[in-house]
């Protein structure tokens, strides 16, 4: 590995990514364009700010590690619970895409739906706020421990200037600059895990090698051949399978992909991205299997599995090597510029206004945007660096939580007319409550979700039956035949 | 190859999965796509029978 080359394909990447906030900036005239690019998305912008954002730390790391110690289950454990979030997305989004409404967050949405400017907005803001923000630390955190290796320099340091540089061109460019760094960053992270795919399969000898190698390999008590078996030698159970591939039941909540379809230009290149995003994201999870499963052969006595990717790296030739650490740190920051663009957005959307009561014209707020878009991400640079205790633990409750909060209200709100704002602030406030008692004192092998989602549903369902519906006008948002009043 | 059952049925599985989600967007764009040119024909017819 050639540190001095290194640095250069760094420097050049920050560069092309601050020169691409700057072109952002230019085009973001108003609040709209910030939020949404004045919802001009067409196809060619659409798919690789989708795919890009779905890419992110835990691909690159955390599933190559898991491939490396569980084999080739990875793509039905984690596989199957990101292929059922793409149908289920898929499936929400000809509601979630309305040409009639401006919405900019989740909330926005919610308040529409169920009349409720009270409670929706600033309860599902914060909550996305808080998640959001969440995800934009652990994503630094990440960026940070790989750089760390691949530059020489301290992990405090060197994420400081990576912070500058992704919140920079996020502030100032809002969803132009993230759409179109995501264009450049899904180039490089595709092309990034295809070579270090094909680089392993060629120095293990192939797919073949690499099978009859897991055929017999075994550890820490684990039968022979573990890693060829569909529950990892059964680590896995059949229930914790099934019971984290229906967690993918928190991708169509996120905040970040609702607003991925709010830029959009028309509902046919909302219904149509996932067509052109998904064989790029399979080619990307087989390719980050392949490095997993090889890193076994080529890296067989890692001390810290986590390594496996960047370690790998390592081995390939300069210019190879370069060519993947531009997309590892892609793969991570297209994920994090829209997640921190969203926090920031649901903040001055959705939180604020409920805080303050206060409207900012149009000037002010595009403004205001940037500057809250910078405090957020200096916020969330500095819990990146200091690491404060008790972050992984909070992660792990708000993942949980997701599905347990949004999923009911939003998946009974766009697909069932009869659904009532009072149903939907119970289903809400059941899921945050019981999805926290289950995460702390229920049985941690069978997930929150195979037992909150069931009831959340049947008690909304019973709620909505005795309390009084949204008015017609609302639902002919929501429902095409349902004229407006 | 040497892939066992666990292996292969987790390879079809993910990309099944896949599979499902693009045929459902696929089929949903090309829907959309038809529905705009209705659209557009009905505009068109109903701007020529405007005076």
């Amino acid at each position: 590995m050639n540190i001095a080359m290194n640095w250069v394909i760094f420097v050049v990447y920050c560069i092309i990514m601050l020169f691409i906030g700057w072109l952002g900036a230019k085009k973001t005239k108003s609040s709209d364009d910030f939020y949404v690019a004045g919802r001009s998305f067409g196809m060619k912008v659409a798919v690789p700010l989708f795919a890009a954002a779905f890419v992110s730390s835990a691909t690159m790391i955390g599933y190559t590690q898991f491939a490396y110690n569980n084999g080739w289950m990875l793509l039905i454990y984690y596989g199957g619970h990101l292929a059922l979030g793409w149908i289920l997305l898929q499936l929400f989004i000809p509601k979630l895409y309305s040409a009639k409404t401006r919405w900019y967050t989740t909330s926005d949405l919610y308040s529409t739906r169920f009349e409720d400017e009270k409670f929706m907005r600033p309860v599902i803001g914060t909550y996305n706020m808080l998640q959001m923000a969440l995800f934009v630390i652990i994503g630094l955190m990440g960026v940070g421990a790989v750089l760390e290796v691949f530059l020489g320099v301290p992990y405090r340091l060197i994420l400081i200037v990576v912070g500058v540089v992704f919140i920079l061109y996020t502030a100032f460019g809002g969803m132009y600059s993230v759409a179109w760094t995501n264009i450049v960053q899904f180039i490089f992270l595709t092309v990034a895990v295809v070579v270090v795919g094909f680089f392993v399969l060629d120095k293990v000898g192939g797919l073949g090698a690499i099978n009859a190698f897991l055929n017999t390999f075994s550890r820490d008590g684990l039968e022979e051949g573990y890693m060829m078996t569909f529950t990892s030698g059964g680590q896995f159970p059949p229930l914790k399978i099934v019971g984290y591939i229906l967690g993918a039941a928190n991708i169509p909540c996120l905040v970040y992909y609702h607003r991925v379809i709010f830029s959009v230009d028309s509902k046919k290149t909302a219904k149509g991205m996932l067509a052109l995003a998904v064989p790029a994201l399979l080619l990307v999870y087989f390719a980050v299997t392949i490095i997993g499963l090889g890193g076994r052969i080529l890296l067989p006595n890692l001390q810290d599995s986590s390594q496996v990717f960047p370690k790998t790296v390592t081995l390939l030739p300069t210019v190879l090597c370069v060519i993947a650490i531009a997309g590892i740190v892609s793969a991570i920051q297209s994920t994090i510029d829209s997640q921190l663009l969203s926090a920031s957005s649901c903040f001055i959307n959705d939180v604020y206004p409920a805080i303050t009561r206060k409207e900012l014209d149009s000037k002010k707020l595009l403004n205001f945007q940037k500057i809250i878009t910078c405090v957020f991400g200096a916020l969330c640079l500095a819990f990146a660096v200091t690491k404060p205790a008790g972050l992984m633990d909070l992660y792990d409750l708000i993942i949980m939580m997701g599905p347990c909060v949004i999923f009911p209200s939003l998946t009974l709100g766009l697909f069932w007319k009869g659904t009532t704002k009072a149903a939907a602030r119970f289903g809400v406030l059941f899921g945050a409550i019981a999805g926290g008692c289950w995460h702390f004192f229920g049985n941690p092998n069978v997930p929150a979700t195979v037992v909150i989602l069931p009831i959340s549903f049947l008690l909304m369902y019973i709620i909505s039956k005795k309390t009084t519906g949204v008015t017609n006008e609302t639902l002919s948002y929501f429902f095409e035949e349902t004229p407006a009043e | 190859m040497n892939f066992t059952f666990g292996s292969i049925a987790s390879i079809l599985g993910f990309v099944g999965m896949g599979l499902i989600a693009i045929i459902l967007s696929a089929v949903g764009y090309f829907q959309e796509k038809k529905n705009e040119k209705k659209q557009s024909k009905l505009n068109t017819s109903k701007r020529e029978e405007a005076p």
